[in-house]
């Protein structure tokens, strides 16, 4: 526990000065921002922008467009910023040999990878949390009604995928040892879901449809209970990478 | 004595390239062994696998009288180890990274604070422990890696390489702190500098085609018997003189000086004299030579 | 247009957010003078005028050791 500790603080001093956890929430603030204002002024602007005499009927803007805007921009930009700036997490440590000196002191493999996990974990969640409460403080003052459905539910389903990307990204960088091998595993974990969404019967399971798929949602045109299969799938996903990648870790030669 | 370290018959195979063909040899506790062999002769590889960091293919390793095996670090709470270029992590001070290791071995904060400024003291780095290690030079870096290795109070320090990618001054410094520490530890030291091991070491084991050729103490260096002798003379005529009528058989060095070999020491020396009588010669020098490990080590490797 | 400048005050999150990014980042730059590859020119360009991703390419792959 202690040594899990130790090595969490350490990730901690690594995200402070090697500017990481800057540049995350830095991104993540202002794609907070970004939702409400652009789903507000948006239409005036392209309004505005029209020759004069032209007259198009816009539609109101409400605050379904600003959540929609929200789950467009952190499961895009917000979301791949996050995995590049974690691509490097182990791949670093297994080219420079960090890790050596600390493996001959009696730190454990298992917990090395623990503690890389829950330390990116901490990092998306805060993130993410300080994009959600900006933009939901800025609905709060844009439109007078902000309660739409199932708002939690979406919020989850967009973590819970951040958090699968995140075991898969470690995953890869454990078996390439590169920071490029991450991403291609992540990359790739997320093309088989686009195929898998090609064919009627792996469409409604496959785990994407997380990010997707969840403004539907929040539209009423599905229900919570399309997504306990995708997501009971990811929680799955995650406990199998985690697990392999731990298993692969323990048997690598360093 | 209590051996601290003890490998037996320990064999390992990369691919179809045998590195390691039964490797035995015992440290005993509180001495300097300086393990010497070629680049690629499989130091580092005979290191990592008392490290536990690869699976050995046979035999059997013993630190402190308990075995080790791959991926399993039990046994290295009693090892302190320096690899030839520690890798840090450079964002942090040489203090934060002396605070990570100490947690890992699960020593309390106190004595972590003591130990941390003793050694960093001791490695004279003191000035330095604020600064990010980024910025510190190899010497300090391999300083620092001393400092760590040594944070848990190891039985055994098993340093690989450490003074060959250093300038001369750094070697010192290292060499220095090294004769420091020996009453408190163990320490088992690869190399293939000669002189690092004449000037700090106990005793020396030499590895070469997978197999220890050698191995003793550096004093039994010494006492081992000598069989060569060297002349210098007080000029290249009295040399050739001397060469012209000699029974002995010669190797010349220089045009004033050479070696003669012979089994039997006492007698050599007795017939030398003789024959210099006789041709009424005198030397400038006339002295036994010691045997080197540097002579030892050409021996085996040749 | 109106609107905008009568809402600047919402906007001013976001123009602050960016006058951090890129002036953390330039700062960076004069005070670092090493870099994973480009040189110093290139990456003031950068970094000033590549809004929001000049700085964070700088931060994650342009960004040297100390």
């Amino acid at each position: 526990m202690n040594a899990y500790l130790a090595f969490l603080k350490k990730e901690f001093y690594d995200y402070l000065r090697s500017y990481k956890l800057f540049v995350l929430m830095m991104v993540f603030l202002a794609l907070g921002f970004l939702n409400p204002i652009s789903a507000r002024y948006l239409p005036e602007v392209a309004a505005s922008l029209l020759p004069d005499g032209i007259q198009i009927q816009l539609p109101q803007p409400e605050v379904m467009d600003s959540w929609a805007q929200f789950y467009k921009n952190i499961s895009q930009i917000g979301i791949i910023i996050l995995l590049i700036v974690f691509s490097t997490m182990i791949s670093n440590e297994l080219q420079k040999g960090t890790l050596i000196h600390l493996l001959t002191k009696g730190l454990s493999r298992t917990t090395i990878l623990l503690a890389k996990y829950s330390s990116a974990l901490l990092v998306w969640t805060c993130c993410y949390g300080i994009s959600f409460l900006v933009t939901y403080l800025y609905n709060f003052m844009f439109w007078p009604l902000t309660n739409v459905p199932h708002l939690l539910l979406g919020i989850f389903c967009i973590w819970l995928f951040g958090c699968l990307l995140l075991a898969l990204l470690l995953l890869g960088g454990v078996l390439t040892k590169t920071s490029i091998g991450s991403l291609l595993c992540t990359g790739g974990f997320f093309l088989i879901c686009m195929g898998m969404s090609l064919f009627p019967p792996l469409q409604e399971i496959q785990p994407a449809i997380l990010i997707t798929n969840s403004i539907s949602l929040l539209q009423g045109q599905s229900l919570p209970a399309d997504y306990l299969v995708p997501i009971l799938l990811a929680l799955l996903l995650i406990g199998i990478s985690l697990s392999s990648a731990v298993v692969i870790f323990r048997h690598q030669q360093l | 004595m209590m051996n601290v370290l003890e490998l037996h018959q320990v064999r390992k195979t990369f691919g179809s390239h045998d590195v390691l063909k039964g490797v035995d040899f015992c440290v005993p506790a509180h001495s300097i062994l300086g393990f010497i062999g070629q680049n690629g002769a499989g130091k580092t590889t005979t290191m990592k696998l008392i490290l536990g960091l690869l699976p050995k293919d046979a035999g059997e390793i013993q630190v402190c009288q308990e075995t080790v095996s791959f991926g399993n670090t039990k046994a290295n709470r009693h090892i302190g180890y320096l690899s030839d270029v520690p890798a840090f992590y450079d964002y942090l001070t040489p203090y934060e990274y002396l605070q990570l290791c100490a947690s890992i071995t699960h020593m309390s904060s106190a004595d972590c604070k003591r130990k941390s400024e003793e050694l960093l003291t001791l490695t004279g780095l003191w000035q330095s422990r604020k600064k990010r290690i980024a910025t510190f030079s190899r010497g300090m870096k391999q300083r620092l890696g001393i400092a760590q290795a040594l944070l848990n109070e190891p039985d055994l320090l098993i340093a690989d390489e450490p003074t060959s990618a250093l300038d001369p001054i750094g070697r010192k410094d290292i060499l220095s702190i090294l004769t420091q520490i020996k009453d408190h530890t163990t320490i088992i030291f690869s190399t293939h500098i000669l002189s690092d091991v004449e000037r700090v070491c106990d005793s020396y084991a030499i590895l070469h085609d997978g197999i220890i050729q050698r191995h003793g103490s550096m004093q039994s260096i010494k006492e081992k018997a000598s069989n060569r002798m060297q002349l210098e003379f007080m000029n290249p005529e009295s040399m050739q003189h001397f060469l012209s009528k000699t029974q002995f058989s010669t190797k010349i060095c220089t045009d004033t000086e050479l070696q003669i070999t012979h089994d039997n020491m006492s007698q050599l020396q007795s017939k030398l004299h003789q024959e210099l009588l006789q041709q009424k010669l005198s030397l400038r020098r006339m002295e036994i030579v010691e045997p080197t490990l540097e002579s030892l080590y050409m021996e085996v490797v040749k | 247009m109106q609107t905008l400048i009568d809402h600047l005050p919402l906007l001013l999150p976001l123009i602050i957010i960016e006058l951090t990014l890129a002036f953390s980042a330039l700062f960076h730059v004069l005070r670092h003078p090493h870099y994973r590859f480009g040189n110093r020119y290139i990456w003031i360009f950068v970094v000033l005028l590549l809004q929001f991703f000049g700085p964070i390419i700088y931060f994650v792959f342009g960004r040297g050791e100390e």
